[in-house]
């Protein structure tokens, strides 16, 4: 047995969640940006990463990356009726999308916003956290990699984010609990 | 079957799922080092449970007894080593912190979210990358938390929103960052 069958086998549920990457403006040029925020991984070394996790974890994580926020909310709308999940790191446009964030909350679909650097410890506050079920900051390409198996654990939880399976503590909408 | 013996069956299944899951994931590591790290629960956290904190937020996990010992089965499974605390007094966390002879820290502040300062503070001063984590998104209440806790801004990152995969997660994506070499600098 291989290692991916293996872990693949040890989740609660066994679905292939087709979950969507999108990484916004800049994030495609990984590799030539401040490395002391972003690391020296290139955008290649990181798509490849998602991937191989992707394949162990028994899922199928597709990755688009664009510098154009119209093309990033066309992605959401296109895979709509097919992701299960995203997860989103805005780039550049953590702190002026707005077309792009009300696409992902129509989608109904949990979205967990990943953000290679600590935005909250530079004051940046980003306009994707308030609609998404989660955030997972500051590890560079290790959040992305850690929001998927995240992600994915939730998914296969039906009381918490499995599409299947509804129960009164579920959040399969995707909306983030606010306490009243 | 009893309330305590379903507890005690959801305690052992979420050990043994959380252990069997670090297993699998060690293939994973571009490293194999054994880091020690603490995961620092505050104030509250031992209210998790059925009939404690509200589940809308929490979720099923059954008891802060069995998230600390799946997340430390977890650890194992990976092949790293981790030191569960809970406190309701700052003072003993800090403690707790400056006592502690770790490779990085995870903590869930809970009731610090807003006075834990102290916290952060101890937490910077070890020179120890610390990850900070919540069960819920805790800024989808903009009126609450527009800009993360007092602790956010010295945080190394931060995890939240997928319950008691947070803690799964976050540790992962820990002890990745601690294999690559070099993140914390």
């Amino acid at each position: 047995m291989t290692t991916a069958t293996t872990l693949a086998a040890l989740r609660k549920g066994q679905e292939a969640w087709r979950i969507e990457v999108l990484l916004g403006p800049n994030m495609k040029h990984l590799g030539k940006r401040d490395p002391r925020l972003f690391g020296a991984a290139s955008y290649e070394d990181v798509v490849a990463e998602v991937e191989r996790f992707a394949a162990a974890l028994g899922v199928t994580a597709s990755v688009f990356a664009s510098d154009y926020e119209g093309e990033l909310l066309q992605r959401v709308h296109a895979k709509a009726a097919t992701a299960d999940g995203y997860l989103v790191e805005p780039g550049g446009a953590a702190t002026t999308a707005q077309g792009w964030t009300h696409a992902l909350a129509e989608t109904k679909k949990p979205v967990v916003e990943v953000n290679f650097y600590n935005l909250t410890a530079r004051g940046e506050i980003s306009l994707f956290t308030p609609s998404a079920i989660g955030r997972s900051m500051g590890l560079r390409q290790h959040s992305l990699v850690a929001a998927l198996i995240g992600l994915v654990l939730s998914l296969d939880d039906t009381t918490f984010l499995n599409p299947r399976e509804q129960s009164p503590i579920s959040r399969s909408g995707g909306a983030p609990y606010v306490r009243g | 079957m009893s309330v305590v013996e379903a507890m005690h069956d959801a305690h052992q299944a979420f050990v043994g799922w959380a252990g069997a899951l670090g297993g699998g994931l060690r293939a994973m590591r571009r490293e194999s080092t054994n880091w020690k790290i603490a995961l620092i629960d505050g104030p509250n956290m031992n209210n998790l449970g059925p009939k404690g904190r509200d589940q809308r937020m929490y979720g099923a996990i059954p008891s802060l007894a069995a998230l600390q010992d799946g997340l430390q089965a977890f650890a194992s499974g990976l092949g790293t080593t981790l030191e569960p605390y809970h406190s309701d007094h700052e003072g003993d966390i800090l403690g707790f912190i400056y006592g502690a002879r770790m490779d990085a820290f995870l903590i869930n502040p809970a009731g610090l979210n807003r006075p834990g300062a102290p916290t952060r503070d101890a937490l910077r001063d070890t020179g120890k990358p610390f990850v900070e984590l919540h069960f819920a998104n805790i800024s989808a209440n903009r009126a609450v938390w527009p800009n993360g806790t007092v602790v956010s801004r010295d945080a190394a990152g931060v995890v939240m929103g997928m319950r008691e995969y947070t803690y799964v997660s976050a540790l992962f994506g820990l002890v990745s960052a601690l294999d690559a070499g070099g993140i914390f600098a």
